[in-house]
């Protein structure tokens, strides 16, 4: 590339107006130095921007000279002097901005560490008293829910009992009290086609934990076991699934030592009755 | 008033004054300068009061940095010059400024611009319009926004579509017509 080429190419102009990168300005720098054409053009140039900026000046407020020349600093006597000066007044200048943004910040951040805390503890609390809660909710739901399941069991129980009660394929055989207890009552519900046996009991005292009620069958004139149960204090309200019993002729019920016995302690009757003629 | 206050002060006397940090240099600086810088600020920031700050920022950066002026890089006033044009140019791309003058913002409806058409509407400037009259209305659209709205020469070239050699010898024609309107030899 020949020097005109160079000079024409406008690469000086962008040179003058400081738009060239640091490499590209350096290279203009140095063909200033080698090229005297280059350095003349380079001089026009920024003539010409210094009289396009004269020519077109703009008179600012007249107030604004004292602003700047006071914001830059004070006349001071020597040279030491006035660095100094100038740096009491122009650093200030830019302190007091540091500062007070710093200040700002500071008041900021605190206030926004204080308002956090604040949030966290009454959210702390917040979410303290809903574990509460749900922790108790969830106490009665399972409270609810076992009530439920207690009531369910119990309506089933009754429904089947109901059901047995009511059905014709079962007999009701009712068992008085004897003699050495009176007041007690019980039912045997037999089924004689399936040979199943419930048992209701009305009224049992309570027995000691080492003794059991025992049911018994009378099948041709001998008792057979047709198991065992407990009666608490709160009394049985459901119906008792005991053994099958075929041809039983009578039911019974003893207590005896807990387990039951081969054979009823007849002493210890508390019910009986006979199969009616059905 | 200081009877002995110059006149005149020779451009290398002064930056040697500025140095040793001489107020009465910098008064004289500020008159001599400060209109012309002036001139090259508002025109980028439009604003006044933005003007203001900018060129103040420019002085306090003269004032701090004078001892950093190469002789040899250029001439005074260009580093000052450029100094003032780039602390408006920056300011005009701070989000202060795009929120001071949202209003002022540069149109983005660029292929709507002719060369022609951009005279007309931008340049509402009588002293500036009077100078640049005399160019042609491609070199006052490249004179107006690389000089006086701080346009890149390569922002140029993306925004108006023209070719980065034909933005760089434009401004160049421009630069060499302004010369002789300006009687600079």
């Amino acid at each position: 590339m020949n020097i005109e080429e160079y000079i024409a190419s406008g690469k000086l102009e962008l040179y003058v107006l400081g738009e060239l990168s640091p490499e590209e300005a350096a290279e203009v720098e140095d063909m200033a130095g080698r090229y005297p054409e280059v350095e003349e053009e380079l001089l026009s140039i920024q003539e010409t921007l210094q009289g396009l900026a004269q020519n077109t000046a703009i008179q600012p407020r007249a107030a604004l000279k004292d602003t700047i020349l006071n914001s830059i600093g004070k006349k001071s006597e020597t040279p030491q002097e006035k660095t100094e000066s100038m740096a009491q007044e122009t650093l200030p200048r830019r302190k007091e901005r540091v500062v007070s943004w710093l200040q700002y910040g500071i008041a900021a951040s605190v206030t926004v560490a204080m308002l956090a805390i604040v949030a966290a503890l009454y959210f702390r609390s917040q979410w303290k008293e809903a574990e509460e809660r749900i922790s108790t909710l969830l106490t009665q739901n399972q409270q609810i829910a076992q009530q439920y399941e207690t009531a369910n069991q119990r309506l089933q129980q009754l429904d089947e009992a109901l059901a047995i009660m009511s059905s014709r394929d079962f007999q009701a055989v009712e068992m008085p009290g004897v003699e050495s207890s009176p007041n007690s009552l019980a039912y045997v519900y037999w089924n004689q086609n399936s040979d199943q046996v419930y048992l209701k009991v009305n009224v049992l005292p309570p027995n000691p934990s080492d003794k059991q009620y025992q049911l018994w069958a009378i099948v041709e004139g001998q008792p057979v076991d047709a198991g065992v149960f407990d009666v608490t204090d709160a009394g049985i309200q459901r119906l008792i699934a005991m053994k099958n019993v075929e041809n039983a002729s009578a039911f019974a019920v003893t207590l005896e030592p807990r387990g039951g016995s081969e054979s009823p302690t007849l002493e210890a009757m508390y019910v009986m009755g006979e199969v009616g003629n059905t | 008033m200081n009877p002995d206050k110059p006149k005149h002060i020779e451009e290398s006397q002064l930056i040697y004054l500025l140095i040793q940090k001489d107020h009465n240099a910098l008064a004289y600086l500020y008159d001599h300068y400060a209109p012309a810088l002036y001139g090259v600020i508002k025109r980028i920031v439009k604003t006044d009061s933005i003007a203001e700050e900018v060129l103040q920022d420019a002085f306090v950066k003269i004032w701090d940095k004078i001892h950093y002026y190469d002789a040899k890089k250029g001439k005074f006033f260009t580093w000052m010059l450029n100094i003032s044009r780039n602390l408006a140019i920056d300011k005009s791309r701070s989000k202060e400024f795009t929120r001071k003058s949202k209003t002022d913002s540069i149109e983005n409806n660029v292929s709507l611009i002719t060369p022609e058409t951009y005279v007309e509407q931008k340049i509402k400037d009588t002293g500036l319009r009077d100078l640049l009259h005399h160019l042609s209305p491609e070199q006052q659209m490249i004179i107006n926004l690389i000089y006086f709205e701080g346009y890149t020469h390569t922002e140029v070239s993306d925004e108006y579509d023209i070719p980065l050699g034909t933005v760089k010898t434009r401004l160049r024609s421009a630069l060499i017509k302004l010369r002789k309107l300006l009687n600079i030899p």
